[in-house]
């Protein structure tokens, strides 16, 4: 699944895929494959990103289900 | 196509990918090793079939070299230490160039009991093995750092579709 929250971060922020990959330490290319849902990256590559992004996990990596939504 | 659900969870998954990884390298420095003794320990009279006897295994040795040669290009990939860069090149094709220094020695000196006879061929062939290994290297270093500027590309819609 395409990961468009945190595409939509980085582009309110201006950034490019490259300079959000090198605040993360990561290339561009796993930057653009983890937007593109093609690659799962682990916890600690997600805290950089989140750390890069000025947000936590939460804005970025959670998905609620439609069940969890209604609970709330 | 329906897909094929995975008996595997991800550290599982990440387990065999190393058994994988543990399997492939197991595999090509098998293959080299049998090689080697195989030049080494072929009797005289059945060397000038050499070639053909271990052909199955040069073939093996050849395709997983050339696969993880052209996979990692493919991908942008070098090395995890080692920058793609003339000075690194160098030394690379020198310890190769020493590895087949030193077989070449032992091997020649076992054939010809000849210590210079042994120091020459093995000179020799160092000095080919150093040309043709940093020719190799030079061209696919080059190779791999075109493909990771093609891979560090941004593309168009990266900053596009809200």
């Amino acid at each position: 699944m395409r990961n468009l929250k945190m595409k939509f971060r980085r582009i309110e922020l201006e950034m490019s895929q490259a300079e959000l990959a090198r605040r993360a330490g990561v290339t561009r290319q796993t930057i653009g494959m983890i937007e593109a849902g093609e690659f799962n990256p682990s916890i600690k590559l997600c805290v950089a990103i989140c750390r890069a992004l000025g947000c936590t996990l939460n804005d970025i990596f959670w998905e609620e289900h439609e069940d969890e939504k209604v609970e709330k | 196509m329906k897909k094929w659900k995975s008996n595997l969870d991800e550290m599982q998954e990440q387990k065999l990918l190393k058994i994988e990884h543990n399997g492939y390298w197991i595999a090509f420095w098998g293959l080299l090793i049998v090689i080697l003794a195989q030049v080494v320990l072929t009797p005289d009279e059945l060397r000038e079939h050499l070639p053909r006897i271990m052909t199955g295994e040069w073939i093996v040795f050849m395709v997983l070299s050339l696969y993880l040669g052209f996979a990692c290009m493919k991908n942008g990939i070098w090395d995890r230490k080692l920058q793609p860069n003339a000075k690194t090149n160098l030394l690379a094709s020198l310890l190769a160039g020493g590895a087949v220094a030193v077989f070449q020695v032992l091997y020649s000196y076992f054939l010809f009991h000849r210590l210079v006879v042994a120091l020459g061929v093995a000179g020799v062939s160092a000095l080919i093995t150093v040309i043709l290994c940093f020719l190799a290297l030079t061209v696919t270093a080059r190779a791999t750092k075109k493909q990771q500027e093609k891979l560090e590309e941004e593309p168009e819609d990266s900053a596009e579709e809200q």
